[in-house]
């Protein structure tokens, strides 16, 4: 860590130099959110998350392995949503950022897998980062780093980074750092009187694209955020941000991003993300977030619970930061930095209440809650220091009782952010496919050395186990089939392959017989995880049974077995 | 100034790399530290070369660049390679050209 260098000051006391102090705080948030976000593979190396985490890796994959940025996606990746995508099987789904992200990391990393999963963790803490930096700048170090060590351990974003939608998160964080620079401007603006200094109107663009490239809703939650801003400060100083001597850099601005978006609009029209419905269910505007029941199915419940994002004392911290945002902007004589806060909070609120106005789901609102954990921390933060001062200044108390009331809440809030969210994030991550969840070794060996050395468009199929037991294992193998596609570049999946018109050669499709995880379950010590294993292993080899009988497979090991098509194949089981 | 070129504005910052790739390496040995050496070139190296002469503080340059690079750094590699046959020489090539751009470029982003 960067040795903050001290000085003495005239009045004797030693200061540290607060541009070293901010570098040392940040370089010790970085250093806790590395340790703990990286637990997951710091002794298991193989890649881990749901579906979404190896489509995402096979396409930065593909771009490493062939050494080219191609446009379209290959074969084997191309029909993972084959039929889905309304531009064509073979259009891409997201603008090349992300995925070229993955194959920079891999090819500077020199490795498949580990820079990768680095780069993933990395991404995803990094609202850390921005919401130190902002609220470090606006308000102080001190607060920045509280804010940022809240947000290290937040729950949301770790299950989001576990599952692969690391994506939607890095995009997100992006949000804290471009309205900051949006309100740089405008305060430049309207203080100097003199176009505003336009560097931070490019750095707002710059940041805005970035974010519209990395994911649609980064953006969206940014410009609405912005849009809120702008209005409160032209309200605030009466003057809209628009004249003769800025119009020209506003316009070249928004030209910039133009080019740069442009190129990629047809991406988002054509998965859907250019769709807004309207629906008004505007009993939604009383409430805020998600209730569990509401994602029950596609979210674990910690994604959307208020207690487990804010555990413990938080919300009382939480609520007094509100409650003195709202004093401070009416009280502050220079209230822009309020503000600020103010205009961040009411434009989380019209984010986080899309659905009152539009057809929204809770899965997209869900993951706009990261939004919240941004600006809440920040709040969370910031009470511990508005709240000495403004008593102090009421009461018109000695400096040093203020002074001494901040650092002793600090502490506070230190002691709960790490003995709750600080311990659970620990355990949670440690834990976090550590077990048959995650491809194991025998299965990544087999995806790589058997599945990567069939023809390149070959199709594996693997079949749907059908029964109630058999649902639960359906989203247990889910992951593990695609990061099969994924490790050997060859499709592997559930689609049919009888009469599947985008099978070019149906005498190079595969049947695949895994029964390795259900003889660890068969073996198991619980009687129940016992009889589960043995009840699948007993239907997946009917399966196979009834349709290789006296077959032949063409690989036969470790309870893995895989068949090439025959033609007296005339119909797979389908999931029931 | 440093000897070496390098603004004095940056020197905590290299500081800091410093020890975050030590810590990466201990975790994930060479991978670990050519990871993170990789990430501060390709997210904050890139942008910084048009950030280097504006009027932003050191922070903010480093931090902007980052946020910026995370996005657009490799979409200027990408950019470059469609042109170039390959995605590892793109990765020289837009370097090359970021900083040929941040030299003969108008001056919109170095003015205040």
């Amino acid at each position: 860590m960067a040795a903050a260098r001290a000085k003495d000051s005239s009045d004797g006391v030693l200061k540290l130099d607060p541009k070293l102090l901010s570098v040392a705080a940040a370089t010790a948030l970085f250093l806790i959110s590395i340790f703990l976000w990286t637990l997951p593979f710091q002794h298991n190396r193989l890649p881990f998350g749901e579906g979404d985490s190896a489509w995402h890796f096979a396409i930065g994959d593909h771009i490493s392995s062939i050494d080219k940025a191609t446009w379209s996606l290959p074969y084997y990746i191309a029909l993972w949503y084959g039929g889905f995508n309304v531009q064509g099987t073979f259009e891409p789904e997201y603008p090349p950022p992300n995925h070229a992200n993955y194959a920079l990391m891999q090819i500077l990393g020199g490795e498949r897998f580990i820079p990768v999963l680095i780069y993933r963790a990395m991404a995803s803490f990094i609202g850390t980062i921005a919401v130190f930096f902002i609220v470090s700048r606006l308000f102080g170090i001190l607060p920045g780093f509280l804010a940022g060590l809240g947000l290290s351990f937040s729950i949301r974003e770790q299950l989001m980074y576990l599952f692969g939608q690391q994506p939607t998160v890095v995009s997100l964080a992006i949000t804290p750092v471009a309205i900051y620079a949006w309100h740089k401007y405008l305060t430049s603006y309207y203080e100097d009187g003199n176009g505003g200094r336009r560097i931070y109107l490019f750095m707002a663009a710059a940041l805005l694209a970035a974010q519209y490239l990395l994911h649609l809703q980064g953006f969206l939650g940014s410009a609405v955020i912005i849009a809120v801003l702008t209005a409160a400060l032209a309200i605030r100083f009466r003057k809209l941000p628009a004249a003769k001597n800025n119009f020209k850099m506003l316009a070249l601005a928004a030209v910039a991003f133009a080019v740069v978006a442009a190129p990629f609009l047809r991406i988002y029209i054509g998965t859907g993300g250019g769709e807004l419905k309207l629906a008004l269910n505007l009993e939604k505007l009383g409430g805020w977030g998600i209730t569990p029941a509401q994602v029950m199915g596609n979210f674990p419940e910690g994604s959307v619970k208020f207690s487990a994002e804010y555990p413990g004392i938080l919300p009382v911290f939480l609520f007094a930061g509100i409650a003195l945002l709202l004093l401070r902007t009416f009280l502050v004589k220079n209230n822009t930095k309020e503000i600020f806060m103010l205009s961040w909070l009411i434009g989380i609120y019209i984010i986080l209440h899309f659905d009152a106005i539009t057809a929204s789901g809770p899965a997209r609102l869900t993951r706009m809650l990261i939004l919240e954990n941004h600006l809440f921390y920040s709040l969370i933060a910031l009470s511990v220091v508005w709240l000495p001062a403004t008593i102090g200044k009421i009461l018109k108390l000695n400096k040093a009782i203020p002074t001494a009331a901040k650092y002793f809440l600090a502490a506070v809030l230190v002691f709960t952010l790490i003995s709750t969210a600080g311990a659970q994030t620990q355990d949670r991550l440690k834990a976090a496919y550590g077990d048959l969840s995650r491809i194991t070794p025998l299965q990544a060996e087999f995806a790589q050395e058997v599945l990567g050395k069939l023809p390149e468009k070959a199709f594996v199929y693997d079949p749907v186990l059908p029964g109630q037991p058999g649902l639960q294992y359906r989203g247990f193998r889910y992951p593990k089939i695609r990061w099969m596609l994924a490790i050997s570049q060859r499709y592997v999946g559930r689609n049919t392959p009888i009469n599947n018109t985008l099978i070019p050669d149906i005498n190079e499709t595969y049947y695949l017989f895994d029964y390795s995880d259900l003889a660890v379950f068969a073996s198991s010590s619980d009687p129940g995880t016992q009889q589960f294993g043995l009840y699948l292993a007993n239907e997946l080899q009917k399966v196979e049974l009834n349709l290789f009988n006296n077959t032949q497979p063409v690989y036969n090991k470790d309870n893995i077995r895989l068949y090439k098509y025959h033609q007296g194949i005339k119909e797979v089981p389908t999931p029931t | 100034m440093t000897r070496l070129g390098i603004s004095k504005e940056y020197l905590p910052w290299m500081g800091s790399l410093a020890v975050i790739a030590i810590a990466a390496a201990m975790l994930f040995q060479i991978t670990g530290l050519r990871t993170i050496l990789a990430s501060a070139i390709i997210f904050v190296g890139l942008p910084l070369i048009l950030l280097r002469k504006t009027g932003l503080d050191g922070e903010e340059k480093i931090m902007f660049s980052l946020f910026i690079g995370l996005g657009l750094s490799s979409l200027a590699v990408w950019t470059v390679n469609r042109v170039l046959p390959s995605f590892r020489i793109s990765i020289i090539a837009a370097f090359i050209i970021v900083a040929a751009v941040s030299i003969i470029a108008p001056k919109i982003l170095h003015k205040n």
